[in-house]
């Protein structure tokens, strides 16, 4: 029976994942697998009802902790015991690193943020991937049994579709990571995905302190939608958890709107899944200009201060 | 402390243009420069460094042109520079990359710390770093933002999407750093002079023992992405009448 793998720590990504594997399963004559790993896991059987016909759990204490070498050795050891055709990896931080240390152990291709996965005639897996900050997409073809491919959270849909199957608990021997956590900061969690906001307005370099990031909340209240950030304001600065961008939340709202963003080819490979992109820049040439639907070439500080204004009106009316 | 910190010359992505008959990108034609990030990954090694005395060795595979990216760690402070040579480097996946630094560095090592970018500019796949480390049997540190090292031990912060991560590892290892690492230095010209004498040592994948067999990864396609943009910048107009347009425009396409 061929087997398509699923694996993500983040249970809503095993979900999503899960409905793809459940469609390169149909096609093959094969099935869809959850793999579960922890010190305790629960909730295994929860899987059946979206598309997993079997839930293979590893429970381990060396396992306690997501620790990515610990978990790309139970993997492996799965691997080498169940023979799967392809694995499905949530591309997280800690995912693509489970996924390469995999890789590395079972000799197999890896292709990373995926945005589609199939089957080619011959039964190989057959992704499509943003390339060269995504100006480009490539199609790749994976030779090697299994095959892995990293899927950024919410690229698929999860579905409700209950199979008949079994959890498959295996005992394995994980080793005592030789990385020890010792310390969690957690990053100030959104109310609503970014993924999944209808509007997103985001602020870049072109404010000159975190205090004026309270006109972009104030506009966001208005539209009804979410504040972010690009990376510089983020990462350097820390006026916000996270940022929009290759290397963060990669958006598709129906409406995007960027103040003092200058447009990185990285920042905007993050936002070309949006319906509508706007932009306000002081700078003529900013390179966000080329990649946008309207925009206007003025200071934020006035153009945002206006359009708040603007908004407040046509609400009063 | 021996340091080797690998670095790419990659493809200058804000640079790379697109054929409008084929819709392909000119990948081969497109302007080389060191990855940004390992830029940050060689700063970082030259610094630990500093602190804690040592040597650093810039290791890159890539075609000859790929000393360029080599002079310039040697300009910021690296000690040696290792080219290892390959034709078509485009062509090597991301395992076999790794494999080929990996026996490279065991070949001109031990180090006590191999330090990579978090992923390059052009790949963006973050899959090199954890591969070496899987080929030397090591423990690996991902997303690095801030190191120390004591006692054998390193205690790095790591930047993930939800949260930081204080850890500990004993070295050696490899860690992938952040752009928020640190600023990257410019040298000064007089080390940019001293660099281009400085010899760089090259090696082949014979030197190495490694033969490259068949692709892993078979590219069928690649096109670039339409971006169908509008393109509608209102421009030299008072501001409000600027948003009010704007606004108007937003409601007629239904997203306000």
């Amino acid at each position: 029976m061929k087997e398509y793998w699923v694996f993500s720590e983040k249970t809503d990504v095993v979900k999503e994942l899960l409905s793809k594997a459940h469609q390169l399963a149909l096609k093959s004559n094969g099935i869809a697998s959850a793999i579960l790993l922890g010190a305790e896991v629960s909730s295994a059987d929860e899987l059946h009802n979206y598309g997993a016909s079997k839930v293979y759990v590893v429970e381990h204490e060396n396992l306690k902790t997501l620790v990515p070498e610990a978990y790309a050795e139970a993997l492996a050891k799965l691997v080498s015991k169940f023979n799967p055709e392809a694995i499905l990896i949530g591309s997280t931080k800690n995912g693509r690193e489970i996924a390469a240390r995999l890789a590395a152990k079972i000799n197999a291709a890896c292709a990373t943020d995926c945005i589609d996965v199939d089957l080619n005639p011959e039964g190989r897996l057959m992704v499509k991937k943003p390339v060269y900050a995504a100006k480009a997409i490539a199609v790749e073809i994976l030779k090697t049994k299994p095959a892995i491919a990293t899927i950024p959270p919410k690229t698929f849909e999860p579905a409700e579709i209950r199979v008949k199957g079994e959890v498959v608990k295996v005992e394995i021997e994980v080793s005592r990571p030789r990385i020890e956590v010792i310390e969690v900061k957690e990053k100030e969690a959104r109310g609503i995905p970014l993924e999944e906001a209808e509007i997103v307005v985001v602020g870049g370099r072109g404010f000159k302190k975190k205090e004026d990031f309270k006109m972009l909340e104030e506009l966001a209240e208005l539209l009804k939608g979410q504040v972010s950030c690009s990376r510089p304001i983020a990462a350097d600065l820390k006026w916000m958890p996270d940022w929009v961008g290759l290397s963060g939340h990669k958006i598709k709202p129906k409406l995007y709107i960027g103040f003092g963003v200058s447009g990185a080819v990285q920042h905007l490979a993050g936002i070309q899944g949006s319906k509508i992109i706007v932009a306000v820049n002081k700078d003529p040439e900013a390179p966000i200009f080329s990649a946008a639907d309207y925009g206007i070439v003025g200071d934020l500080y006035e153009v945002l201060p206006a359009m708040i204004k603007a908004l407040k009106e046509i609400k009063g009316k | 402390m021996k340091i080797a910190v690998c670095i790419k010359q990659a493809v200058d992505v804000a640079q790379l243009k697109i054929d409008s008959s084929t819709k392909k990108p000119l990948v081969a034609t497109a302007p080389r420069k060191t990855s940004d990030i390992d830029r940050n990954a060689v700063e970082e090694a030259i610094r630990l460094k500093e602190k804690y005395s040592g040597t650093v060795t810039a290791i890159s595979l890539g075609t000859e042109k790929a000393r360029e990216v080599l002079r310039e760690a040697l300009a910021m402070g690296a000690d040696e520079a290792l080219l290892i040579t390959v034709r078509e480097p485009e062509k090597l996946d991301t395992g076999i990359t790794a494999k080929i630094l990996s026996t490279a560095i065991e070949k001109t090592g031990p180090y006590d710390l191999v330090i990579c970018g978090e992923t390059t500019i052009d790949t963006y796949s973050g899959q090199v770093g954890p591969k070496i480390a899987e080929y030397l049997n090591v423990p690996c540190v991902t997303h690095v933002r801030s190191i120390s090292i004591e006692n054998g031990y390193l205690t790095a912060e790591r930047d993930l999407e939800d949260k930081y991560e204080i850890v500990k590892s004993k070295i050696p290892a490899v860690i992938t750093v952040t752009k928020e690492i640190n600023v990257p230095r410019l040298p000064p010209l007089m080390a940019i002079l001293r660099a281009s004498k400085k010899p760089i040592k090259i090696m082949n994948l014979s030197d190495l023992g490694i033969e490259v067999g068949e692709p892993r990864i078979e590219v069928s396609d690649v096109q670039a992405l339409e971006m169908k943009r509008k393109m509608h910048i209102i421009k030299d107009k008072p501001v409000e009448e600027a948003v009010r347009e704007l606004i108007e425009l937003l409601m007629k396409e239904g997203v306000l």
